[in-house]
């Protein structure tokens, strides 16, 4: 069964108070400073704890990361990535967005096709999915927004 | 902290028939690192003929969906030598990926080294 996730040509809703929001440029390197300041920021407001979730969260903000400047805004010089995370009173949240054109869902391998076992990617919306409540995409596919539950 | 992609990464030794791979960084997560290990390591694929493969991830605490491609990729390029590849030590959190992904079917792992050892030494028995 394909997998299944929000994907809407809709802005994304309002998400919250913002607690951390930065902007950077499509190449990679900035990628690995982005992802250490929104970890230590997450792992300050006791949002993660240990070594294990920091495993799973580096994963993820990796993936969601690099969708962005690769896939997204394909390296351009002249494309920035938002990344940004907010908080409800239930729910914080990760929102990471890119210039590019999104993607369609069906482009995403169904998981449970045995041929998609051995393709060598297409796996960042399974692990997003296992490690957050929710993945939602919002400007057909150029916003992700990521949720959990507090506590 | 970045890696650095010039250095050693991993380190290989013999054990009777069985090529061992020891990654050594702990965080395997930008993408020039990846590429470094995944092409040295098809390189050492590609020159031996029907490989017994272990990599042992021991030293391993992260790693990215991107080492997962890379993985998938060695696999097929070890299956069309005629090979065998195995996977040794990884951590639970990692382990964990593995079968989130479903890759835990497609790659044979050990908890530990020795066991990992002791599968390559396990005789088929068959008629042929």
């Amino acid at each position: 069964m394909p997998i299944e996730f929000l994907h809407t040509p809709d802005p994304p809703p309002d998400l919250g108070k913002p607690l951390l929001e930065m902007e950077l440029p499509s190449q990679l390197p900035e990628k690995d400073v982005a992802l250490n300041k929104l970890l230590k920021d997450l792992h300050g407001r006791n949002f993660i704890r240990g070594d294990e979730e920091d495993m799973k969260l580096r994963l993820v903000l990796d993936e969601a990361l690099v969708n962005a400047i690769k896939h997204g805004n394909k390296f351009s010089d002249r494309k920035k990535v938002l990344a940004g995370l907010y908080e409800t009173p239930t729910h914080w949240s990760l929102r990471i967005e890119d210039e590019g054109e999104g993607f369609k869902p069906s482009d995403v391998p169904d998981p449970d096709d045995p041929e998609s076992l051995l393709l060598e990617h297409g796996r960042g919306i399974v692990l997003m999915k296992s490690i957050m409540d929710d993945v939602r995409y919002y400007r057909n596919g150029s916003c992700l927004v990521l949720l959990r539950k507090k506590g | 902290m970045s890696i650095d992609p010039t250095k050693n990464h991993f380190y290989t030794q013999t054990a009777g028939d069985v090529t061992v791979v020891f990654l050594q960084d702990a965080r395997i997560l930008d993408e020039t690192t990846v590429k470094v290990i995944a092409d040295e390591l098809m390189r050492l694929v590609d020159n031996t003929f029907k490989i017994k493969l272990m990599i042992d991830f021991s030293n391993v605490e992260y790693l990215s969906s991107a080492v997962l491609g890379k993985l998938v990729a060695i696999h097929k390029k070890v299956a069309e030598g005629k090979g065998v590849m195995k996977l040794a030590c990884i951590k639970p959190a990692i382990k964990e990926v593995f079968k989130i992904t479903k890759l835990d079917k497609v790659f044979e792992l050990h908890d530990t080294h020795q066991a990992c050892m002791d599968a390559f030494k396990q005789k088929k028995f068959g008629l042929f």
